[in-house]
């Protein structure tokens, strides 16, 4: 393989587990400096350059099968490889053999490790073939990760790895960057908020009222990577609130994606947009190696199963919609935002989507039908998403640990936190195991 | 999640169908990767054997078939993949082979 084709891995893996390998590798030792564990994963192979590897299980070495060594931190004995061994056996699953380094920034790997430690992953790939192996090195903050792919002898280090949470933690291994002036207002939010904020991939499904706005804030935020998918046309009945779309769109009949694509363009020319007229399930590719999904939706079935979607792949979920219902003499306009993340609770446990909405639904065999949308109220409830997502990348807010599920009173102009979140905000979801992400098909 | 049916009943679904699994994603399912319908359609199947959408069950399809009666087709991502169902109403109290078998029936009715 050329450095030109170098291939584009990204490694996935939730806050939880992150944390639970923190502190079993924090834990002392009665004489082995460095702790090892091993994580377990499943692989995909998403297109010819870009490789994803979910992680989702850890166990730790037990004190005894540790060794003396003092030519190293720290060395494991062939017990705790073959027990990681027998645990591939029965799970079919890739594994990294993880240990941490006590540094600050992207951890390297120390020449000792880069002389002792390959053997393990290069078993595992002979074993184990269909699955990516490797080598995962913490430090206070960030993570490599060094991977042999399936079939390949030779090890890349992955290009991107992220921690799946509340907040999310990227490490780069080449981060681009184009720091400007354009974003000097912006630079509160973090010294590198604006490297991430380049460096995030986000997908947008539904490119209507809500997700144009989506569309545009993304853009002047400065996102250089969005997928967005609708397979929808620019109609008259749309100009009430389509932002981007002109009068001449909805004669010509311009695909809605068509005008993400030129909206994204017009604020930054050098952006990969990848805007498509396809519905999300035809382009289920595109949107794997998302970081954050953010629905733009109107069926509750196609939020369900996209949320699933983003739960196996082990990307946050951002939700919006509203409704408008007579009420009384008048009508009612409520809405929604809502952040699923990963080993949090989802749409189901937070009570948004239920069996009784569902089975209204495919009464009508899915279709949401035309419901009334205004301009005001989808630019409210796309804001709202886009200081979710930034929250999460970013960190400004020091919001973390929450689950993001607002209501949106659209007849007072109100947007506060969903009572609900009081009883289910911490629920563990027993819909989605994270165990149960990746498990993808080969 | 706790389980909707009964280990016999699953141990009767796996003499007809051996390599059908259970699965987990949201809802609980049962993957059957060959199913053949008629000699000319195979498809792979997925049962969803608890209440979801209105209905006691749901079986998935792999690929649309053509239906006796006008039926329309719905789309579902499920297990990674596209799935595709009809409207049925199965009855409660079903064991899954009959669950299945209710379904399948039902493409003729």
């Amino acid at each position: 393989m050329s450095s030109k084709n170098k291939p584009n891995i990204v490694v996935k893996i939730p806050r939880s587990i992150f944390k639970k390998i923190h502190e079993d590798l924090d834990k002392k030792h009665s004489f082995a400096f460095e702790r090892m564990g091993f994580i377990y994963s499943s692989y995909k192979k998403i297109n010819r350059q870009t490789h994803l590897i979910i992680l989702n299980e850890y166990t730790s070495v037990d004190d005894e099968n540790y060794i003396k060594d003092k030519s190293v931190g720290g060395r494991v004995n062939s017990t705790a490889i073959r027990n990681a061994v027998n645990k591939n056996m029965r799970s079919h699953k890739g594994c990294f053999a993880v240990h941490k380094h006590l540094t600050n920034g992207i951890p390297s790997f120390s020449s000792t490790d880069l002389k002792e430690l390959p053997p393990l992953p290069q078993t595992f790939n002979t074993i184990f073939p269909k699955e990516a192996h490797g080598l995962l090195l913490l430090s206070k903050s960030d993570i490599i990760c060094l991977v042999w792919l399936p079939n390949l002898k030779k090890a890349f280090f992955a290009s991107k790895c992220v921690v799946v949470g509340n907040p999310m933690n990227f490490s780069l291994l080449n981060p681009n960057s184009i720091l400007n002036e354009r974003y000097a207002r912006q630079s509160f939010l973090g010294d590198e908020s604006q490297l991430i904020i380049e460096n995030t991939k986000i997908g947008i499904v539904g490119l209507g009222g809500g997700g144009s706005h989506v569309v545009q804030q993304l853009a002047y935020l400065g996102f250089k990577n969005i997928v967005a998918l609708d397979s929808d046309y620019v109609e008259e009945s749309n100009l009430n609130r389509l932002v981007g779309a002109s009068a001449k769109d909805a004669k010509r009949k311009t695909l809605k994606a068509q005008v993400a694509k030129r909206l994204i363009k017009s604020v930054i020319p050098s952006a990969d947009a990848q805007c498509f007229p396809k519905k999300w399930q035809e382009s289920r590719s595109l949107l794997e190696d998302c970081d954050i999904i953010i629905g733009c939706l109107d069926s509750f079935m196609t939020r369900r199963d996209l949320e699933a979607f983003c739960r196996r792949h082990l990307i946050p979920y951002i939700d919006i919609g509203m409704v408008v219902n007579k009420f009384r003499e008048g009508f009612s306009m409520v809405g929604q935002a809502i952040c699923s993340i990963p080993d949090n609770p989802c749409l189901q446990c937070l009570g948004f989507i239920n069996e009784m909405s569902l089975t209204e639904e495919a009464k009508r065999y899915g279709d949401a039908g035309n419901q009334p949308q205004v301009v005001w109220s989808n630019g409210v409830l796309a804001s709202t998403a886009i200081g979710i997502v930034v929250n999460l990348i970013t960190k400004w807010a020091k919001n973390f640990d929450t689950t993001f599920y607002f209501s949106y009173d659209g007849n007072r102009n109100l947007v506060f936190e969903h009572p609900r979140l009081k009883v289910n905000g911490r629920l563990t979801c027993k819909h989605y195991p994270i165990i149960k992400s990746g498990g993808f098909e080969k | 999640m706790a389980k909707t049916y009964s280990n016999e009943s699953f141990e009767e679904l796996k003499k007809n169908f051996p390599d059908a699994f259970e699965y987990e994603e949201g809802y609980e399912y049962i993957s059957i990767p060959e199913l053949k319908l008629s000699e000319t359609i195979n498809v792979s199947a997925l049962l969803c054997p608890q209440p979801r959408e209105g209905y006691n069950s749901r079986l998935f399809f792999s690929k649309k078939f053509p239906l006796t009666e006008e039926k329309p087709w719905t789309e579902f991502y499920i297990n990674d993949k596209l799935w595709y169902a009809y409207s049925w109403k199965t009855p409660t109290g079903l064991s899954l082979i009959q669950m299945i078998g209710n379904h399948i029936k039902a493409r003729k009715k």
